[in-house]
């Protein structure tokens, strides 16, 4: 199959991917990158945070869906609201704070216009000079379309956006799993490094279940971590570790099997020596039983799990992209937690996401940095096909009719391109 | 943090003495070897026995154990990082064209018998295929003088974006 995108310049979008590859103009052209904020961000649902990032009535972030920055808070019904982070009366973005607590809501700092913590107008200063009758039900902020799913937040500015859970369709499962981390207890978000890389949002999106590059990008942590933690991640030749397709452009890749379903523990897996402190500071107060299952959870899921388009669940925490150019992306990588549970593996599971992620940790900056280099190299011959073709030789249908192929294959890659071709054109 | 720092230190010592002036030498010594990537001889700048080395990512943060950090390393931790960065198998270490840092604005306090504290700024410079990206922190280095050698015990690196989006980072401030 080959792709004839030479000299195109129209919006027949949908030519540009075929079941083995996409055009290299899918990561270069501004004008994709443009139809792809319309067609896709703008339409489809984003994660916009997870619910114990908002404690208290008035917690809130600012965040940004593509170009448009909003405000997710929790109102004072308990409520968690997603507004448009803009005035009404002459558009002065509302707060430029990135999170913190608020009693009544948010006032525009150019005309003090005021606003309820769920987007109504409260108030408008020296209001001599609007019809007594002014209607401030039509002035409240733009509120995005908010469902939640196990405590993650979901957003859309298409009220006509199917319905969340048919969305997520088979990952659901997945992220069931995922939240099994919490071991019993509930999940909660400790931080969150913020950091930008130069490349397209999708090449992010790509890695997220690409095993393949994972000890060759990685060596260096690989080669830094302790020899069990290491193991736990030797899975170039494991044949359980596998990806899975899902639907509507989500896929998950299994790393760890062991730790697919945490409750599921035959005792045969030995403790990671690394938390022998901890497990001596908990032995006294913890059942067995619980302490391992504990213990087990600390580096989190044993697979990553990719919901097209913004959010994927990687292990111990949750990652957020946000496309903010062509060749630009916002990421937020928030390391999970225990909520009420032992401070000490609550630290634990920090000092794990130090050590590997955020901008100076020993994995992210690696990953950006290929990232980059595949953003400039794919600018050498946008008409040269990204091949994605891995695994196809030996790619089979599960059960659950799902596509399966090994970890390192490049099924989940298929997977998300088959929607992005989707909501790329009329059909979307 | 490095405002307080600055205030406490209406005792500090004269840029003058002696011991400040080591100190002040030691962190343009160390400036220069982050500069040059000598990772291996940055780390014979730090004191035997217990340190720390920490980029914060809020200001207000007392323990740092207790929260998400850039870095945080103890003793340990910082000879893992220095084996990565010298490894030849980090991609982002091995992409970093050159940097080039000026430390500066130094208040020195004694706050111990054999340590001073030492706060500063830092701007760097950083170059890599085409792009220069600007890089701003107040320090806080903690020096131990009990040798004839002075000794960084510890040191925080406060960004002044350290709350907001950065990007990813294949030098050490």
């Amino acid at each position: 199959m080959s792709i004839d995108v030479a000299g195109r310049t129209g919006s027949d979008w949908g030519s540009l991917v075929a079941a083995d590859r996409v055009s290299a103009r899918v990561y270069l052209d501004p004008e994709i990158y443009e139809a792809e904020l319309e067609r896709i961000f703008y339409k489809t649902w984003n994660c916009v945070g997870h619910e114990s990032e908002f404690p208290e009535r008035g917690s809130f972030k600012t965040r940004a869906v593509g170009r448009r920055p909003v405000i997710v808070c929790r109102d004072r019904n308990d409520q968690i609201n997603v507004l448009l982070n803009r005035c009404r009366h002459r558009g002065a973005l509302l707060c430029e704070k990135p999170d913190g607590a608020v009693a009544g809501g948010f006032t525009c700092p150019y005309h003090s216009w005021s606003y309820a913590l769920d987007g109504r107008l409260r108030g408008i200063p020296y209001p001599d000079g609007y019809p007594r009758d002014i209607d401030k039900a039509r002035l409240g902020l733009g509120r995005l379309r908010v469902e939640t799913y196990a405590g993650l937040i979901f957003a859309t500015f298409d009220e006509d956006a199917e319905p969340l859970a048919g969305f997520l369709g088979a990952a659901r499962r997945w992220i069931d799993l995922f939240m099994k981390q919490g071991a019993g207890y509930p999940i909660k978000v400790q931080g969150a490094f913020k950091f930008r890389y130069q490349a397209n949002w999708k090449i992010q999106l790509e890695n997220v279940t690409d095993g393949y590059h994972f000890p060759l990008v990685h060596r260096s942590w690989m080669a830094n971590v302790d020899a069990q933690t290491a193991e736990m991640l030797s899975f170039m030749k494991d044949p359980e570790a596998v990806t899975y397709g899902l639907e509507n452009g989500h896929s998950v890749g299994i790393f760890v099997p062991e730790h697919v379903d945490l409750d599921e523990d035959d005792g045969t897996e030995a403790l990671q020596d690394r938390f022998g402190d901890l497990v001596a500071d908990l032995q006294p107060g913890l059942p067995p039983e619980r302490l391992r299952r504990l213990v087990r959870s600390l580096h989190g899921a044993g697979f990553n799990l990719n919901i097209f388009p913004n959010l994927a669940l990687s292990m111990g925490f949750i990652r957020l992209l946000n496309p903010v150019a062509v060749d630009a992306t916002d990421n937020e990588h928030m390391v999970l937690g225990y909520e009420g549970g032992p401070e000490g593996a609550n630290r634990e599971r920090l000092r794990i996401h130090e050590h590997f992620q955020g901008p100076f940790g020993f994995g992210t900056p690696d990953d950006s940095e290929v990232w980059a280099r595949v953003q400039r190299g794919a600018a050498a011959d946008p008409n040269m096909p990204i091949l994605i073709d891995r695994g196809l030789n030996r790619e089979e249908m599960s059960d659950e009719g799902h596509l399966r192929s090994h970890v390192t294959d490049e099924t989940g890659m298929r997977e998300a391109y088959q929607m992005w071709k989707r909501l790329m054109t009329d059909a979307g | 943090m490095p405002a307080e720092a600055r205030a406490d230190a209406e005792r500090k010592l004269a840029l003058a003495d002696r011991a400040a002036l080591s100190a002040i030498e030691l962190i343009y010594r160390e400036a220069g070897l982050l500069d040059d990537q000598r990772y291996r001889d940055w780390d014979e700048l730090w004191a035997a026995g217990e340190t720390r080395y920490v980029v914060p990512m809020c200001r207000e943060v007392v323990d740092y154990d207790a929260t998400l950090n850039f870095i945080n390393d103890d003793s340990p931790m910082r000879r893992r990082r220095v084996d990565r960065m010298t490894s030849g198998h980090a991609g982002a270490v091995n992409a970093v064209g050159r940097t080039v840092r000026t430390v500066s604005r130094f208040a020195v306090d004694r706050i111990g018998d054999y340590e001073l504290r030492v706060t500063s700024t830092e701007i760097v410079v950083a170059y890599k295929q085409g792009d220069h990206q600007v890089w701003a922190a107040e320090l806080t280095h903690h020096i131990v003088t009990a040798d004839d050698r002075p000794r960084i015990r510890a040191k925080i690196v406060h960004l002044v974006d350290a709350e907001h989006t950065v990007r990813t980072c294949g030098f050490l401030l």
